[in-house]
């Protein structure tokens, strides 16, 4: 009979112990692992997945234009300018002023380049440009037009462009700091004479400013004129007079009014600085 | 006569396990071939093919030898192993901070992907040679073995294998059957080990990895990058995949090392969710042919190589796969016979041919 040593009965046993239990825990793991591994990469495609579909629900979204034009539109859209009926002033023989409004009613539109012309009996005369500023009712002349009052006269605003103003520009305020006052009329040997003076409270100096006077009889325009003031200097108060060759009766008004492209940079002086010196004593 | 003999031989061979090899290689070679796209002169997809070409002979040479000399070889192995380390880091090349590499022109050899091999067979050897004895002198004993391999590892440093070693080291020693003061002494040991190896030999880039697999989301563009490409890579293949050479992350360099120790998220990416199913049924068939080998070997050598060779694979296929899809920290190992490099393909092709050599010998 074969003998059996110690270490062949304790390998033996070893085996018979814990081989079937590591084999069916190795097996179980083994499994237990792809259930495991399975689940794991399942989630992630799911993730990946519910993430894409996340990710293009936002893509879309951002497609959507969620500013409403449509009301920025109806806030911000300019109206076009326009023009009041053309007043015909008679000025000698055959010759005659002719005057009238341009309105811009936009608050938020300054139209910068305006390009007018004249259509009398038919035929359009030269082109002429002008500005209107935002809210401006600007009065626009011709003087010595060969026709009669009576002419089939009309302006036609041929193009404009336009510039919008910001909230925050106050360029238009400077118009408002320009007062004309003093202002003396009358008849004086066959001329008839307006005096008066500006004072450029505006804070800036400008090359030019431009002054048209309007004369009025109740009602009825008589008589229109323009005149440009040279180097006016700020907080200057400069005397002008205009003058008509002939005599002008019964005037019950006159208005004069400042006409300056506040948006045009090129009009303004430019800004001279002053030392001051800390005792308050100018250098 | 002699056809007869090996026809003989062959006739024992498990050809379910060999199956397995054989498509999981063919799925790396193909998810090999769509990363070499771009690859000027010779392709990884030649290098791969080379190397299995070398493969298949050391699967021969591991098959034909008997596989209980090599077990007598052990110390042989040892000093091989020691001097392949020495020798690896004075003259070795590095890539990416490891020194670990002998460059020979186009090719290059990783000795540590063998050195795994032999210390698996070295522990096998010590282990069935104090096969009744048990207990914490027979654990230092073959920690004391491992440790100058590990030393070694850590100088390149390579802290993959380092881990695997250690890893097997515990599992072999805990299957021989331990009581409760044991399992606490075992477990104090490797305490022990991972608070000098955390400490003192772990680099703040090491280290690192392991915070970021705790928090991936915190360095997303840092130290999160790898595992959250990764993760992309996984989840945009969605049910069948993008196509062969379509994978956006893998192709356009988004998924750092497509090819080696990310290749399991190249090819769901490419592959999907059915490619998953596949790998993971041939990794499967390819485990509970081992499991089964392991189960009919009837001496102790014999089983604890078995088991030490089948755990090295496994290991690595479940920390590859799980720090893929962000389960695990980084530890820089490949994917068994689907990632690309040479060294390793060839040591895997050597290691199943002594599995195989195991069940032709062990006639069950």
């Amino acid at each position: 009979m074969e003998t059996i040593s110690d270490k062949e009965l304790k390998i033996a046993s070893y085996f018979v112990n814990t081989r079937i239990f590591w084999h069916r825990l190795a097996i179980f793991l083994l499994f237990f692992a792809d259930v495991v591994l399975i689940y794991s990469v399942s989630l992630k495609f799911l993730f990946y997945w519910g993430g894409a579909m996340a990710h293009d629900k936002l893509i879309r979204e951002l497609q959507n234009d969620y500013v409403n034009l449509t009301a920025i539109h109806s806030t911000y859209q300019g109206s076009p300018l326009r023009v009041s009926e053309v007043k015909k002033i008679s000025a000698g023989v055959d010759q005659i002023d002719i005057i009238t409004e341009v309105i811009n009613p936009n608050t938020r539109l300054f139209a910068k380049e305006v390009e007018y012309r004249l259509v009398q009996d038919g035929i359009p005369q030269e082109v002429e440009r002008t500005f209107v500023l935002a809210g401006q009712r600007k009065s626009l002349f011709a003087f010595g037009v060969q026709g009669s009052v009576n002419s089939d006269i009309q302006l036609e605003i041929v193009n404009t462009r336009w510039q919008r103003i910001g909230d925050n520009n106050i360029r238009h305020k400077i118009l408002s700091n320009m007062e004309v006052g003093d202002l003396k009329w009358g008849n004086s040997g066959g001329d008839f004479e307006i005096s008066g003076a500006i004072s450029n409270g505006s804070g800036r100096g400008f090359w030019n400013i431009g002054l048209l006077a309007i004369i009025r009889s109740g009602p009825e325009i008589v008589g229109v004129n323009y005149t440009t003031l040279f180097k006016v200097e700020p907080n200057e108060v400069r005397e002008f007079v205009i003058n008509w060759p002939y005599d002008i009766s019964r005037v019950t008004s006159v208005t004069v009014l400042p006409d300056v492209n506040v948006y045009d940079d090129s009009i303004f002086m430019p800004l001279f600085t002053r030392i001051i010196d800390p005792s308050g004593i100018d250098q | 006569m002699v056809v007869t003999k090996i026809t003989s031989f062959f006739r024992g061979i498990d050809w379910l396990l060999i199956g397995s090899v054989f498509f999981l290689v063919l799925i790396g070679l193909q998810a090999i071939y769509s990363l070499s796209l771009g690859d000027v002169g010779l392709t990884r997809f030649d290098k791969q093919l080379v190397a299995i070409f070398f493969g298949i002979i050391l699967f021969l040479f591991g098959y034909f030898i008997d596989y209980r000399k090599l077990g007598s070889l052990s110390w042989f192995l040892y000093g091989t192993s020691i001097t392949g380390l020495l020798l690896v880091l004075f003259l070795g090349t590095t890539f990416g901070g490891t020194t670990g590499w002998f460059v020979l022109g186009n090719f290059s050899f990783q000795p540590v992907e063998f050195i795994k091999i032999f210390s698996v067979i070295i522990m096998a050897y010590h282990m069935n040679r104090r096969v009744v004895v048990n207990g914490p002198r027979l654990w230092l004993e073959s920690l004391l073995i491992l440790l100058p391999i590990v030393l070694l590892l850590a100088m390149q440093p390579d802290f993959g294998p380092i881990f695997l070693l250690l890893l097997l080291w515990f599992i072999l020693n805990a299957v021989r059957g331990l009581s409760k003061n044991q399992w606490f002494i075992l477990f104090g040991m490797v305490i022990i080990v991972a608070v000098i190896g955390w400490f003192g030999v772990l680099s703040e880039v090491h280290q690192g990895r392991i915070t970021n697999f705790l928090n991936p989301s915190a360095d997303p563009t840092g130290g999160g990058f790898q595992v959250n490409q990764s993760i992309i890579a996984v989840g945009s293949g969605g049910i069948v995949g993008r196509g062969i050479g379509e994978g956006f992350q893998s192709q356009l360099n988004f998924l750092p090392a497509a090819a080696t120790d990310f290749i399991f998220a190249s090819i769901l990416e490419e592959r999907g969710f059915v490619g998953f199913l596949i790998i993971l049924l041939l990794f499967t068939i390819f485990y509970w042919r081992i499991l089964r080998i392991l189960n009919k070997v009837r001496d102790p050598y014999s089983q604890y190589l078995v088991l030490g060779l089948g755990l090295l694979l496994l290991v690595q296929t479940l920390l590859n796969i799980a720090m893929n899809i962000g389960l695990a920290p980084v530890v820089g190992l490949s994917l068994p016979f689907l990632s690309y490099g040479g060294s390793a393909l060839i040591a895997e092709f050597f290691l199943v041919g002594i599995l195989m050599n195991v069940v032709v010998r062990q006639k069950f």
